[in-house]
């Protein structure tokens, strides 16, 4: 990455925060999270409580063990509006169901801060639902310059005029972050002058993207890469790949720049991911939340910035 | 043999209401009710004072808001367990209603927003969870496979169909329950599935030929019930409860998910057996299975509400289900 690119960063990241400091007030926030098992949404659940702890706010982090089960979080959402939370800070399992016990929420005078995966703006729309901001990272960007990194790595290694092809795993479809992602790869695809072989939904899973991808290499044996919307799938590509006796020569990139995908890079079985900042996410979930109960103006979104993760910065 | 038909009269001398009351003052119901009222005293004070201020904050845990949401994130187990209940005492089990929540309630969400009709959505909904129930009855009385065989494969298919009805993604619903509908329909659809499912079992000619049938089927057919015809009902029961609970899904969230009810029929059947239902069949007891529930699910809303972290939340519901059994069996020799 250049160097003003870094510099671009850190001033927007300033930026960022200073739109959301101020000092704290012993203030109850719920943090409703997901996939509890996750090391990105630990990593969120951390940031936010040290952030808590630095403002004074008395932070309650509760989550659910899947990603997907939208009954349960809706239930979470209602416990802590029993509790008596003042605020909300929620990555949503799902971008349309949530909405409604988040009404309940906004009937209840608590002001909602959504970040992760952005609420779907049509059902917010239909329920009449308004979040004070959403944070997060820039998801097409981001899967777009990961995608473009390995497309690079493939044309290095192709002949002359030859053309990539490349798989794309994706997560549950008409999610936000999932959609955004799978154009961002498309995007970087179709930039390259490549072709996308064959795109399936491994719903964020490690074990079905295994399943997943190796129908796809069975299907596809002239692929030259696997672009992946999180890194749990990329691991999955990864065992997909090494049962084709595949392993390294095949460019796999994922997202997320979890513990996991960081060694497999180490190992030179995975090429490149992106972080995401989730402490930096919910960090800020805090503070705008903070910023919110105080009845202060937010901007209608606020980007956390991505960076790209290659083999070179793990060594 | 004239083979006797399926009857819904009420049974001579059989009366639901002294059925009730002797189950709640004596043997398995007193116990599950008095676990059931010593886990809303334990959350009533240990929720009572604030551990980290050290103030106390009263009434915190019993108020009228946290018994709506109770009920309502009870009410799929609850009427889940009751259908189960009539597959189990029947002699069968039925592991396809979790998924058939997803497909039963993604098909009233398409259904109901291609047609604009809420009515025919519904009717999808109760349809499929009908024609779920009479598809597992049929093929496994029929082909004599046991029921949970055919139910576990019900299960796929109906995890598969709901991804291919809803497109392979969550979608929202054009309709949306306000929310007067999402709080108390739960709670209504639950209550009447209890009072009708108690009242058929105890009551009617037809339950107590269920209970025969799952008690010794040999014996059922030598009476000259008709053993199948029994057991097809119990499913029909089942896959009814099923699109009844898909209902209450959509009340609760006014959504398609084609991932929901992943893993409910287990915890259907683990209300079933903490309410004293016999696995092996032939006994059992609708009420037994309601307290079941409500215990499950005071529990479960009570570790949320205290902020137990949700690792430790399955192994206290796990360690309470087997506590339950426990005491009963101590409580009554056999």
């Amino acid at each position: 990455m250049k160097y003003s690119t870094w510099i671009v960063l850190a001033a927007a990241t300033g930026l960022t925060l200073a739109g959301c400091q101020d000092a704290g007030s012993g203030a109850r926030i719920a943090l409703i999270y997901k996939a509890t098992t996750n090391p990105f949404f630990q990593a969120m659940e951390k940031g936010a409580a040290e952030k808590a702890k630095a403002l004074g706010v008395r932070l309650e982090a509760v989550g659910i063990e899947s990603e997907t089960d939208v009954d349960r979080q809706a239930d979470l959402v209602r416990t802590m509006l029993s509790r008596g939370t003042q605020a909300i800070v929620i990555a949503p399992a799902s971008s349309v169901g949530i909405v409604t016990p988040l009404v309940r929420a906004q009937e209840a005078k608590v002001p909602i801060v959504n970040i992760d995966n952005r609420i779907s703006p049509d059902e917010a729309a239909k329920q009449g639902l308004k979040v004070a901001t959403f944070i997060g990272p820039d998801n097409r960007e981001g899967a777009r310059t990961v995608g473009a990194y390995a497309c690079d790595l493939i044309k290095k290694k192709l002949p002359e005029g030859k053309k990539g092809r490349v798989l794309i795993l994706r997560g549950i479809d008409g999610v936000e972050n999932a959609e955004a992602r799978r154009a961002g790869f498309e995007a970087a695809v179709a930039e390259a002058g490549f072709e996308v072989a064959g795109s399936e939904s491994a719903h964020w899973h490690t074990e079905e993207a295994q399943q997943v991808a190796s129908a796809l290499l069975a299907a596809n044996p002239d692929v030259h890469g696997i672009l992946c919307a999180n890194d749990k799938m990329a691991l999955g590509a990864i065992a997909a790949a090494k049962a084709r006796g595949r392993i390294g020569e095949i460019i796999i990139v994922g997202y997320d720049n979890i513990d996991l995908a960081r060694e497999a890079m180490k190992r030179g079985e995975m090429h490149a991911t992106i972080e995401q900042n989730p402490a930096m996410m919910g960090a800020l979930g805090v503070e705008c939340a903070l910023q919110a109960l105080k009845g202060e103006p937010l901007p209608e979104t606020t980007p956390v910035p991505t960076q790209l993760i290659t083999p070179d910065d793990v060594k | 043999m004239a083979a006797a038909r399926l009857s819904w009269h009420r049974v001579a001398g059989g009366n639901a209401v002294a059925d009730l009351r002797s189950r709640i003052t004596t043997g398995r119901a007193f116990v599950l009710a008095a676990v059931l009222v010593a886990e809303i005293i334990l959350w009533t004070l240990l929720s009572a004072i604030d551990w980290s201020t050290g103030t106390v904050h009263w009434p915190y845990f019993l108020t009228w808001d946290n018994a709506i949401d109770i009920g309502g994130s009870c009410a799929i187990n609850l009427i889940l367990g009751v259908g189960m209940t009539f597959a189990i005492i029947g002699g069968g089990i039925d592991l396809s209603v979790g998924r058939l929540i997803a497909l039963t309630h993604v098909l009233l969400v398409v259904v109901a927003n291609a047609t604009g009709s809420f009515v025919v959505g519904l009717a999808a909904c109760l349809g499929c969870g009908l024609a779920a129930g009479l598809a597992n009855g049929a093929v496994s009385v029929r082909f004599r496979i046991p029921s949970f065989i055919v139910t576990l494969g019900m299960m796929m298919v109906a995890r598969g169909l709901a991804m291919v009805a809803a497109g392979g993604k969550s979608i929202g619903s054009d309709f949306s329950p306000p929310l007067a509908v999402q709080r108390f329909l739960p709670i209504g659809v639950s209550l009447v599935v209890m009072i009708v499912g108690h009242v058929v079992l105890t009551g009617t000619v037809f339950g107590r030929h269920v209970f025969a049938v799952g008690g010794s089927a040999e014996t059922a057919r030598l009476c000259g019930i008709r053993v199948g015809l029994i057991r097809i009902v119990t499913f029909l029961i089942s896959g009814l409860a099923a699109g009844l609970a898909g209902l209450v899904y959509w009340s609760r969230n006014s959504l398609g998910d084609p991932l929901a009810g992943d893993g409910l029929e287990l915890y259907a059947i683990a209300a079933v057996i903490v309410g004293g239902t016999s696995l092996s069949g032939g006994r059992g007891s609708v009420i037994g299975t309601f307290l079941g529930a409500l215990i499950m699910g005071v529990l479960q809303y009570g570790l949320h509400f205290m902020l137990v972290p949700t690792h430790w939340q399955w192994v206290i519901i796990g360690s309470v289900v087997i506590a339950t059994v426990l005491v009963d069996r101590l409580k009554r020799p056999q």
